[in-house]
């Protein structure tokens, strides 16, 4: 009983690992997307923090127009389609939050 | 009136970090409007409290491609997912707004398109644009830019004052004859006393930045070890 | 006292009509060519759009067509010589004949020069193309160009026609609704996109006064039955002024203080008289940025109490042709002494009062000012005048 208990919190443990783990890839990869897609010119996946506000000037100082073209990229990339730009801010908020939204909906 | 040009194929993102460096707004830019600005920068880099925001400056800009090589693009991504970031430079004056945006320049912005590059009309629109009384200085740009890897890029920056001021006889005091060795920027009524601005050694013949009449006793701006200098 | 510059023939070619007497009392009336098109232009999302008939555009160029049709019309209303050395030809587009890129030399440069040898002009015609102010800003153009002394007559083409680049490009930005466009309103949530050409012949010679409107010799182009007021019958229409001014904020959102449409309206305000001004006429897109941004320079520039006349509920965004097509309806209006409906409008959604109707309002006024803005961050504003005078 106790050597099930222990298999299952292993398979658990390790689980959590690997979603950890897959959720930095997708992190990752989307900031390498996202400065290509942008033009950020320069800017590597470190100058931006998972959780970094992606607008405004404390930001990576993104404008209406990177947000349309955000929405684009979902789309192209992901497969998600996104109705507005008032939807596309939330979702916009930060790298992570992105994140969260592309591994739940993506349909590519 | 000063000039400024950008040869064809130059690697603009070199031009740009010796002449900018600090907008990254520029990478966002299409190849007519990345252009624009640094014509601008060039032109305008030294001019002191250059980010006031002002309505007196006039952009203007002319073209034969307008906005072809953006447009190419945008049609492209029109094939699977039309870009927003390339649809909005799709316009032959997105590269007086960038311009305005950059330099804070709140006054005209104009573009105009013509057959081939006539700098008698460039010259014409100029002299027009000053009609507007706010208007005392125009940068006019020509840019031709029918895809992002060959241009002519041109700018002008002209002065409401160099256009109304009359030519003046100009009496050089170095060897006579203009050029020779003036700085050439003093002009003066015809015989006046003409001092221009070379800094002589210790002891050499000096002359100095101040116009005086024959004879008067006048001080100078220079620096050097003469006593009678202020 | 410098010369002076007047209109003295005019021409719109619409969906909705081509005779501006027409035309105007459809307006009155609240019509429109607006409707929903499923797909207009291939690969395009629905689109609600005031269009020319769709069918047999690709072996054609209707942009030529509407350009030469509204220049002929308006150089016959003027009388003019178009084919004189003191004639000059300027042609107002954002992107021409752009449905041909690919195909076809699609600079605007050859699209005026194809339109000066239909013409007949001999003089090398100017393109001015600053994005949705480009009419008007072909209409100060024109008035420069006079007053300098180069030409004694200017023909000002303004046209634009839609297609999947300009369609798609709107709908990647997400700036157009898929319903009647609402100016002003506060259910407003885009534009719609509109297909027109207008012309205008300017001149510094004064034209012989007439009854209504313009010395047109067209009589479909008076309004007598629509005008409410007789001592207005007479006289001729001036531009007196027109500047163009940047807000400098952003390459295509309008500035949040309105700061180039108010400085552009500080610029031309100062040569009429206030009880001179009938109305103002506005850009009135129908976005939320465009109608909140306009709300506020009309009311740092002292302008609540002045109608406004929004004409994109009836015409869709005509972008190239808007400057000289919703000028000659403006003319229009003075002189039937009414602003016009602001159709689309219900409820105003800006947050100051200015005065946008739904309904038909009467004026009192020889004057009015027209304003728009556009891309790139450029506002423009004239002031059209009727003065009296037999």
């Amino acid at each position: 009983m106790v050597r099930k208990a222990r298999n299952t919190t292993a398979i658990v443990t390790t689980t959590i690992k690997k979603t950890n783990k897959h959720m930095e890839n997708l992190i990752n990869e989307l900031k390498l997307k996202v400065i290509e897609a942008l033009n950020l010119d320069g800017m590597t996946p470190e100058d931006i923090a998972d959780d970094a506000p992606l607008f405004g000037d404390e930001g990576l100082g993104l404008d209406s127009i990177d947000v349309l073209e955000l929405i684009v990229f979902l789309e192209k990339n992901y497969g998600i389609r996104l109705a507005n730009p008032q939807e596309g801010k939330q979702v916009f908020q930060s790298m992570a939050v992105m994140a969260d939204y592309v591994a739940k909906h993506r349909t590519k | 009136m000063k000039t400024v040009q950008i040869p064809s194929g130059m690697d603009l993102t070199a031009l740009y970090r010796q002449q900018m460096g600090d907008y990254p707004k520029f990478f966002k830019m299409d190849t007519a409007s990345k252009l624009g600005v640094l014509l601008a920068e060039m032109l305008v880099q030294d001019e002191p409290d250059r980010f006031q925001p002002r309505q007196d400056r006039a952009v203007l800009v002319f073209s034969r491609s307008g906005s072809l090589a953006d447009d190419t693009h945008f049609a492209a991504s029109m094939e699977d997912f039309p870009s927003p970031a390339h649809f909005v430079y799709t316009l032959p004056n997105t590269v007086t707004g960038e311009i305005a945006i950059r330099n804070k320049y709140q006054g005209e912005t104009s573009a105009f398109v013509l057959e081939a590059f006539d700098p008698g009309e460039v010259m014409n629109q100029i002299v027009l644009a000053f009609q507007d009384k706010v208007t005392r200085s125009v940068l006019a740009l020509w840019i031709d830019a029918p895809s992002d890897e060959e241009w002519t890029a041109q700018g002008w920056l002209i002065d409401l004052e160099e256009l109304l001021a009359p030519p003046q006889e100009h009496h050089c005091c170095h060897g006579g004859g203009h050029g020779g060795g003036c700085c050439g920027r003093h002009h003066h009524a015809e015989s006046e006393e003409h001092h221009c601005c070379h800094h002589g050694e210790e002891g050499e013949e000096h002359h100095c930045c101040h116009h005086g009449e024959e004879g008067e006793e006048h001080h100078c701006h220079c620096h050097d070890n003469n006593k009678e200098n202020e | 006292m410098h010369p002076r510059v007047y209109c003295i023939g005019k021409s719109i070619v619409t969906p909705l009509g081509n005779d501006v007497a027409a035309v105007f009392n459809a307006v009155r009336e609240g019509r429109s060519a607006l409707r929903l098109y499923p797909q207009a232009f291939p690969g395009t999302e629905p689109v609600f759009a005031s269009l020319f008939p769709l069918e047999g555009r690709e072996d054609r160029s209707l942009f030529q067509e509407i350009c030469l049709e509204a220049a002929r019309k308006a150089v016959a209303d003027a009388g003019a010589d178009v084919t004189s050395p003191r004639t000059a030809l300027v042609l107002c587009s954002v992107k021409g004949e752009i449905e041909a890129l690919g195909r076809a030399d699609v600079t605007l440069a050859a699209s005026a020069r194809k339109l000066a040898d239909a013409l007949g002009v001999v003089t090398t015609p100017l393109v001015v193309s600053n994005a949705c102010i480009s009419g008007l800003a072909g209409l100060v153009e024109g008035r420069r160009l006079l007053l300098s002394g180069l030409y004694d007559t200017v023909l000002v083409v303004g046209a634009e026609v839609q297609s999947r680049f300009i369609v798609s490009g709107f709908q990647s930005l997400k700036a157009l609704s898929e319903e009647a466009c609402k100016p002003f309103d506060a259910a407003r949530k885009g534009l719609n996109l509109g297909e027109a050409a207008a012309a205008m012949v300017l001149s510094t010679e004064r034209p012989a006064a007439s009854e209504n409107c313009f010395s047109g010799r067209d009589p479909k182009n008076h309004f007598s039955e629509a005008n409410t007021n007789p001592t207005r019958s007479y006289g001729v229409w001036e531009i007196l002024e027109g500047v163009i001014r940047n807000d400098a904020n952003h390459i295509s959102g309008p500035s949040r203080t309105g700061e180039g449409s108010y400085n552009a309206l500080q610029a031309v305000l100062p040569c009429v008289e206030r009880e001179e001004l009938a109305f103002v006429s506005v850009h009135g897109t129908s976005t939320l940025y465009n109608d909140e941004m306009e709300s506020i320079a009309l009311d740092r520039a002292g302008l609540t109490d002045l109608p406004v006349s929004a004409l994109k509920g009836t015409f869709g965004h005509t972008m190239g042709a808007a400057g000289i097509l919703e000028t000659i309806l403006g003319m229009a209006a003075v002189e039937a002494g009414i602003a016009l409906p602001t159709r689309g409008f219900e409820h105003l959604g800006v947050s100051r009062p200015i005065r946008v109707s739904a309904t038909e309002v009467p004026v009192r006024g020889n004057a009015f000012v027209k304003l728009l803005s556009g891309f790139g961050g450029v506002n423009g504003a004239c002031v059209f005048k009727k003065s009296e005078g037999r």
